[in-house]
C-alpha cells in the first residue's frame, strides 16, 4: 500500500516535469496545419489506484493541473480539464467493468489489465479530456471547428505516446 | 447538522467538482486575458437589456426635475411677455415692432468652465437659430452673459463669470448705474462699480439691469447687495451683489434678441461722429 503511494506520487512528479519541460516544447506544425499538441499528463489521473477516494482523485486532479498550468502559464484551463477527467473517470471505470471485477488496490495499467481494455480506457478519458481541454481554451464554441481538429490530432498523437509508454514500463507503472 | 455532514458524504465528489470547476473559471477568467474578453462581451450581451432598462428608470426621475424647471422658466418668460406689453401700451403706438421689442431664442447649454479666471460657456444654438454675436443670454433666475462668437450650430458666450465681462447693472428703484464685474474667484458673488457715493444703498436692495446697454432688457434681476463700502480717496461704491443664479447648475438659457438694437446703435454712432 505504501509503496503504492510513493510510486504514484513519483509517476505523478516525473510526468509533470516530462510534460511542462520536454512535450510542452514539441509541436508539430506545416504551414496552416497546427493542430497537433503532446498531453500525456492526464494518465496521471488515470492510473491512480481504483481504491482511491473520490474527493481524493479530485483534489490531485486539481493540483496536477495547476502544476500544468504554471508551465503553459495558462491559469485554470489545465486544472479545470483534469479535475473534470477525474470526475468522469469514476464513472468509465463503472462501465468498463470487467466480468471478474477490479482489484480495487491495484492501478488500471495496460500490464494488468489487458491491451484492448486500457485501450479503451484511456481513449475514451483522453478524448474527453482533450475535446474538454480545448473547448475552455477557446472558451466559445465559435470556434467548434478549431476545437475538434486540435482535440482528433492531439487525440491521435497523445493516445500512441501514452501507449507506447505503457507497452515499454511493462510494470504497474 | 447532521444532515448537512450526510449530504456532504453523499454529494461530497460532486460538490468538490463543482467548487473546483468554479475556482478553475474564477482563475481561467482573472488571469487569461483572451477569456477574460470573452466573458465581459458575454455578460453585458446578457445584461445589456437589464442596464438599458435601468438608465430608462433614471432617465424617467431626471425628467420630473427638468419639467420642474422648465415650468418655472415658462412662468418666468410669461412674466416677462406681460411685462413687456404693459410698457409697451405706455407708448400707445401703433408700430408692431414696439409691441414685441425683445424675442427669446431657447439654447441649451453644450459646454461651460466655471473654475477659471476667464471662463466660457458654449451654447447648443447657433445662427442658423437666429443667434448674432453680442446678444444677452439670460436664464430663469438671472442673467447669464453675452454671446461672442457665433458658428451654424454653436455660439461661445463670455459669462459674467470672466475678467472681460463688463455689464451695466442698476439698483431697483434708482436712477444710479454702475458695472458689474466679477473680481473674486467665488462663482456666486460679483463686483458693482462707479456707482456714487451719494446714492442711498442699502444691503438687501435688488440690483436689475439698466437696459443702457440694449444687451439686455431693462429690469431683469441680477442679485442682492450683499456687502458694500467706499475706498479711501474715492467717490464710488464697491458694492458685493449675491447673484441669483447658480452658473454651475445651469442647462437651459434663453438668448435675448433685441429687435430696436441696430436703430438704437446707429443713431449712437452718428451722435459720435
Amino acid at each position: 500500500m505504501n509503496s503504492l503511494v510513493t510510486k504514484s506520487v513519483i509517476r505523478a512528479v516525473l510526468l509533470i516535469l516530462l510534460q511542462g519541460l520536454v512535450f510542452r516544447r514539441i509541436a508539430f506544425q506545416m504551414g496552416d496545419f497546427a493542430f497537433i499538441h503532446l498531453f500525456i499528463y492526464p494518465i496521471i489521473i488515470l492510473l491512480l489506484p481504483i481504491r482511491t477516494p473520490k474527493i481524493l482523485q479530485i483534489t490531485i486532479a486539481f493540483l496536477v493541473g495547476l502544476s500544468i498550468d504554471a508551465f503553459y502559464s495558462s491559469y485554470g484551463i489545465h486544472a479545470s480539464a483534469m479535475v473534470f477527467t477525474a470526475y468522469i473517470r469514476n464513472f468509465i471505470i463503472k462501465l468498463l467493468e470487467p466480468h471478474s471485477g477490479y482489484n480495487v488496490d491495484e492501478s488500471p495499467t495496460l500490464n494488468k489489465l489487458g491491451f484492448s481494455w486500457f485501450l479503451s480506457f484511456a481513449s475514451t478519458l483522453f478524448f474527453i479530456h482533450l475535446f474538454f481541454y480545448f473547448s475552455v481554451e477557446a472558451f466559445s464554441f465559435v470556434f467548434f471547428f478549431e476545437i475538434l481538429m486540435n482535440t482528433i490530432f492531439s487525440f491521435i498523437a497523445s493516445i500512441l505516446i501514452v501507449v507506447l509508454y505503457q507497452l515499454i514500463f511493462r510494470s504497474d507503472y | 447538522m447532521k444532515n448537512i455532514l450526510l449530504i456532504f458524504i453523499k454529494y461530497g465528489t460532486h460538490l468538490l467538482f463543482i467548487a473546483f470547476q468554479i475556482i478553475c473559471f474564477t482563475l481561467i477568467v482573472n488571469n487569461n486575458k483572451a477569456h477574460g474578453d470573452i466573458y465581459d462581451n458575454t455578460k453585458s450581451i446578457f445584461f445589456e437589456n437589464f442596464n438599458d432598462k435601468v438608465d430608462q428608470l433614471f432617465d424617467y426621475l431626471k425628467l420630473d426635475e427638468q419639467n420642474d424647471s422648465l415650468v418655472r422658466e415658462n412662468a418666468k418668460l410669461l412674466d416677462i411677455i406681460i411685462n413687456q406689453n404693459n410698457t409697451s401700451r405706455k407708448y400707445t403706438s401703433t408700430d408692431s415692432s414696439l409691441l414685441q421689442q425683445y424675442s427669446f431664442i431657447p439654447a441649451e447649454i453644450c459646454n461651460k468652465t466655471i473654475h477659471l479666471r476667464n471662463n466660457y460657456f458654449t451654447l447648443c444654438a447657433g445662427s442658423t437659430n437666429g443667434v448674432k454675436p453680442m446678444m444677452g443670454v439670460i436664464s430663469a433666475e438671472g442673467i447669464v452673459g453675452i454671446t461672442t462668437r457665433v458658428s451654424d450650430h454653436y455660439s461661445k458666450v463670455i459669462p459674467m463669470l470672466h475678467s472681460q465681462s463688463r455689464i451695466s447693472a442698476s439698483i431697483r428703484g434708482l436712477a444710479f448705474f454702475g458695472n458689474l464685474v466679477w473680481k473674486n474667484k467665488d462663482p456666486k458673488i460679483m463686483t458693482l462699480e462707479a456707482v456714487p457715493k451719494h446714492a442711498p444703498i442699502s444691503i438687501g436692495d435688488l440690483v436689475v439691469t439698466s437696459g443702457y446697454s440694449s444687451i439686455f432688457p431693462k429690469d431683469l434681476p441680477i442679485g442682492t447687495i450683499s456687502n458694500f463700502k467706499i475706498t479711501k480717496g474715492s467717490s464710488n461704491y464697491v458694492i458685493d451683489v449675491k447673484l441669483f443664479n447658480d452658473l454651475n447648475n445651469l442647462s437651459y438659457t434663453y438668448l435675448v434678441n433685441n429687435k430696436l438694437k441696430e436703430e438704437k446703435l446707429n443713431l449712437e454712432n452718428n451722435i459720435d461722429e
